[in-house]
């Protein structure tokens, strides 16, 4: 912890930390927060942006918390056959050419079916 | 660092972090009895959780250093499991600090993690890495939860 915190005062040191920099990093933080960004286009203080980027990260944090509550529920419930039928009925619901050719539906590894349906969906 | 270069690198992340995070969910479903007591539900959904922060932090890597510091407690959580069970359960001591004395800065130090040792320029880049890649687990997160109740 102690190089961790030498290394990064002496990039700080290192860095000429300006206003200028600052300002932009907070301009940049402001386009990130949906709250901001929707409400004003207009500059925003600083001290309402940093108060607002903590909002906003503890609300993500607390999204986090829900949805593994929820993927631990769907995980108790769900039975391992219905889970396989719930991802290949997914990829075809996607209807993505490849799989047609890719898949067989019922010999393929979960490997392959894994990779296919995440490329598919978050691509 | 493009935009270009910014929205490749998280779609990269996105895939890394949904691949290895469905890998683990899909893991933890074989091992797991199908009894469902509150408890074990409860202790799943934290395993879930902490899978998730790790699962991204993997995927981003150690380029950046929150993902760094999240890795490094990792690690050091893993190492002191054993030693933790053993020392009575103490919680870790939040430190008492007035709450009206707390800097805005301070309470985003505390939240980003690996925060506290980093100066401002740092934080305020780190905070916004950090901002895009927690909004990307949670829409993947979604979606895999979408999928699994349908």
């Amino acid at each position: 912890m102690s190089s961790r915190r030498s290394h990064s005062r002496q990039s700080g040191v290192s860095r000429n930390i300006t206003d200028d920099q600052i300002t932009d990093l907070v301009a940049k933080l402001q386009q990130l927060i949906p709250e901001i960004r929707n409400r004003s286009s207009d500059k925003v203080s600083a001290s309402k942006v940093l108060q607002e980027t903590c909002n906003y990260i503890r609300s993500l944090h607390r999204e986090v918390d829900d949805l593994s509550d929820r993927l631990s529920n769907l995980l108790a419930t769900t039975d391992s056959d219905s889970a396989q039928a719930a991802i290949i009925r997914s990829l075809l619901i996607k209807a993505h050419p490849l799989f047609f050719t890719k898949l067989c539906f019922f010999k393929t590894s979960l490997k392959v079916v894994e990779t296919t349906w995440v490329r598919s969906c978050f691509c | 660092m493009t935009q270009k270069g910014v929205t490749l690198n998280t779609n990269s992340h996105k895939i890394k972090f949904a691949r290895s995070f469905i890998r683990t969910l899909l893991k933890m479903r074989k091992n797991a009895p199908s009894s469902s007591s509150i408890e074990e539900i409860r202790k799943r959904s934290q395993r879930i959780k902490i899978a998730a922060y790790s699962s991204m932090a993997h995927a981003v890597g150690s380029r950046r250093a929150w993902s760094r510091a999240i890795l490094f407690k990792l690690r050091n959580r893993a190492r002191h499991h054993g030693m933790m069970r053993r020392r009575s359960m103490k919680k870790r001591v939040i430190k008492n600090d007035p709450p009206g004395d707390q800097s805005k800065a301070n309470k985003l130090r505390q939240l980003v993690p690996g925060g506290k040792a980093m100066d401002m320029c740092s934080l305020l880049e780190e905070t916004a890495h950090y901002i895009r890649c927690l909004s990307t687990q949670v829409k993947v997160m979604q979606t895999i939860a979408d999928h699994f109740s349908k």
